[in-house]
């Protein structure tokens, strides 16, 4: 198929005019945060980096030069975090879910915390409550209105190993590893019962990450990507109860994980660095830029025009884009 | 008192089971006892308790196993692996042992050892040490060095510990009467052993499954003399064999990863069936004429359960598009359980997932009779396989909590029965007792503590 050709192309043209009908991204360095790195997300001012139980505050207002403000070692290894205000919401692993004050950046201290079921993988905040992919025991839904003492109000037990769970406005989208994506509509009450469930096309790896849009007020479909290891698999979310398949992309790495920012996915993509991909049309996607990384990516946060990569565990990249 | 579906079984000559013939009520002479969770009816058998309530007696044991406790008259065996140093405690709950979580070897000295308590006092008649040494294998952090249950024809008890390639007879003053050493090797992914003997007439089975060379092998009860051994192309499993004795012959049933396996007594594969998921755990079980197996690891696309009619020969494996064969009465590709043991209580089958959901279904046709009803929001999980008697389920989490429904086909939970330790092994039931162990301790529990 010809798009399976582009992302050679996209890598040579390096960002210059178009791809298609969509723009291409010109990407460049402008600064670093040396350390440990596995994960990243970045909220305001302040990017929060995992390297195995330790997590790790930083200034990145000047992105030039960004300024380590503290960090804090949970019990188990970090798999997934949620920010909102100063409070991180922390999956970790076999101690389950960790509430961090982060009011005081220099000095962040757990507020609560919870031993979940499983194994906890990841985190999503929907109103008062956190719902953690847990493995083996499913989606929890976690009470954390009160920050110092949540409480498991239930699970959901999704057929095989909940890997991942985003949530975007009154749904819940979950992942699970080998059945495929769950949608929940958070506004039921009662207890959290999928409403549409869709077996994947492809295998579904087994560090699987499920990457959901936000662009639920434009006019852009909302998508969600898969990824973990293989190709990109990319679903329709237009239709909130009905996802539908809408490729299967493969870039020239791994593509560990990703990122969506206005209509593109952004993907660490192994050795092969940075992979920029357009999903305006979900079914047709474009690889619009590359950025190749002197140690492999691993994982990519996104804030507006800053792209953060984390390097093979050895420094957090930022990069700023610009078509 | 005998329930309608065990008179109708029996007048048609059916009744298949897995131990040599005793009474339930008696003896729980291995896992799951004689007829694979179920209990004889008893109005003496307890259908509640605590730490506090109908507890006979309650004595600490040793080091840690998951092994099940089994009884022959006044004796309950179990065995354990004791350490010499402070091992980390297992950790309860359901995950997939990834990085930190993963394998370990005890560099600790450990001892490998059986005990013999009194019935009624629950007394330690005798102890035996087996083997002393650092463990050669590594486990997984929830699994044990004691995790294979022993078995007993009356005469003997047998045990086996695959951590060490260990497998001994004794007699019931505690006497080794002969011991073997089959090797230690690990599985593929060195999680630790559980695969538990098998003593059927004069003969000891035990499959050890593991990355170099599998096998199933028979060795002769009395002499421990090696009968015979047979290859199996299989990297680690914790499915322990059974016999399955029908109107045409006895066959030990093994399931695999690979394939579900059936040997005659001499050893040659009768018959074959491929179709199971990674890490295969659960017991085969034997019932209404069909021999059920399953597997069910949470990550596979596939996990199966097969309802196999006797007189196979060959390969019987499903083609695809297929849930049933001349061979196979029914299937179902997403009802295995991944550590727990499926139940068959009259005429239905039981599945109790993991995660404390449990379902119902036509053990004849595979047809279902509820769908997932969970126990608990805030269980750890469960491993240790359900149980039955009196018209009622038990199924116990690993928090030492048990959850007692109704049998039948309506889900109708009536309680729960709460104890202090973490439990995986699965509960033994005999002469009017349920014995439950715990990480530290074995209960006898019996109406009105007697």
């Amino acid at each position: 198929m010809v798009w399976r050709a582009l992302p050679a192309v996209a890598l040579l043209v390096g960002g210059l005019g178009t791809v298609g009908s969509a723009q291409s991204v010109t990407l460049t360095a402008v600064g670093s945060i040396p350390g440990s790195a596995e994960l990243i997300r970045v909220e305001g001012t302040r990017a929060y980096v995992t390297s195995g139980k330790t997590l790790t505050l930083v200034d990145i207002t000047d992105p030039a030069s960004p300024r380590r403000l503290a960090s804090h070692t949970f019990p188990d290894l970090i798999w997934g975090l949620a920010i909102r205000g100063e409070l991180v919401y922390v999956a970790t692993d076999l101690s389950g879910l960790s509430i961090l004050d982060v009011s005081d950046a220099r000095a962040p201290v757990v507020r609560g915390s919870l031993k979940t079921p499983g194994q906890a993988k990841s985190v999503a905040l929907a109103g008062t409550r956190a719902l953690v992919a847990d493995h083996v025991a499913g989606i929890d839904a976690i009470d954390v209105s009160s920050p110092a003492r949540p409480v498991l109000l239930e699970s959901y037990f999704v057929d095989g190993f909940a890997k991942d769970v985003v949530v975007r406005g009154a749904l819940a989208y979950a992942l699970d590893q080998p059945t495929g994506l769950s949608v929940f509509d958070l506004t039921k009450p009662g207890s959290i019962e999928p409403a549409a469930t869709l077996t994947l096309t492809n295998p579904i790896p087994l560090r699987a990450q499920l990457v959901v849009s936000d662009e639920a007020s434009t006019s852009r479909s909302r998508v969600a990507v898969v990824v973990g290891g293989g190709p990109l698999q990319i679903y329709d979310l237009t239709n909130p109860d009905r996802p539908v398949h809408a490729a299967t992309y493969r870039t020239q790495g791994p593509a560990f994980r990703a990122a969506l920012q206005d209509g593109r996915a952004y993907i660490s993509d192994g050795p092969q660095g940075l992979q920029v991909v357009d999903l305006s049309v979900p079914s047709k996607p474009v690889a619009v830029g590359s950025y190749k990384t002197s140690t492999p990516a691993r994982d990519v946060a996104v804030a507006g025009p800053l792209v953060f990569v984390t390097l093979g565990g050895d420094e957090v990249l930022i990069l700023r884009q610009s078509q | 008192m005998k329930s309608g579906w065990r008179s109708a079984v029996a007048a048609l000559g059916l009744l298949l089971i897995a131990m040599p013939t005793v009474s339930a009520t008696d003896h729980w002479p291995g896992f799951r006892g004689p007829r694979a969770g179920l209990a004889d009816d008893d109005p003496e058998l307890p259908e509640a308790w605590s730490e506090t309530e109908n507890v006979a007696w309650k004595v600490a044991i040793p080091g840690l196993g998951w092994s099940s406790p089994i009884v022959w008259g006044d004796h309950v065996f179990v065995t354990t692996a004791v350490s010499s140093a402070n091992e980390p405690a297992p950790v309860k709950g359901l995950f997939d042992p990834i990085g930190d979580h993963s394998r370990s070897r005890s560099t600790a000295e450990h001892r490998w050892v059986v005990l013999d308590l009194d019935f009624a006092t629950g007394t330690v008649r005798w102890e035996r040490e087996l083997h002393r040494a650092p463990p050669p294998t590594a486990k997984q952090m929830k699994n044990s060095y004691a995790s294979e249950t022993p078995v007993t024809d009356g005469e003997r008890v047998y045990v086996y510990f695959g951590a060490i390639g260990l497998v001994a007879a004794l007699d019931f003053n505690g006497q080794v009467l002969w011991r073997k050493d089959v090797g230690a090797i690990e599985g593929r992914q060195a999680w630790g052993t559980a695969q538990s003997p098998l003593v059927y007439k004069d003969r000891l089975y035990i499959v050890n499954d593991n990355r170099m060379r599998s096998f199933i092998a028979a060795f002769d009860a009395q002499t421990g003399a090696e009968i015979w051994r047979t290859g199996r192309e299989e990297v680690e499993n914790w499915s322990s064999p059974i016999v399955w004795e029908h109107g045409q012959r006895a066959e030990i049933v093994t399931a695999g990863e690979g394939r579900i396996r059936s040997y005659a007594l001499s050893g040659e594969l009768l018959w074959e069936l491929q179709g199971m998921s990674t890490s295969t755990i659960p017991t085969p079980l034997v019932a209404h004429g069909l021999v059920y197996v399953s597997s069910g690891y949470p990550g596979s696309p596939l996990r199966p359960l097969y309802a196999i009619r006797p007189g196979a020969s060959g390969d019987i494996s499903l083609k695809p598009g297929e849930t049933s064969s001349e061979f196979v009465a029914w299937s179902n590709p997403q009802l295995g359980s991944y550590n727990t043991s499926p139940l068959v209580h009259g005429d239905y089958l039981y599945t109790l997932l993991d995660r404390g959901l449990l379902l119902c279904h036509d053990a004849r046709t595979g047809k279902q009779i509820y769908g997932r009803q969970r126990l608990s929001t805030d269980a750890s999980g469960f491993t240790a396989s359900p149980w039955a008697y009196n018209g009622k389920i038990f199924a116990i989490s690993e928090d030492g909590d048990t959850f007692v429904m109704q049998a039948g086909p309506v889900f109708r939970p009536l309680g729960k029965n709460s104890l202090n330790g973490m439990v995986l092994a699965t509960p033994a039931v005999a002469r009017g007792s349920l014995f439950i162990r715990t990480s530290t301790s074995l209960y006898r529990i019996a109406r009105r503590g007697r």
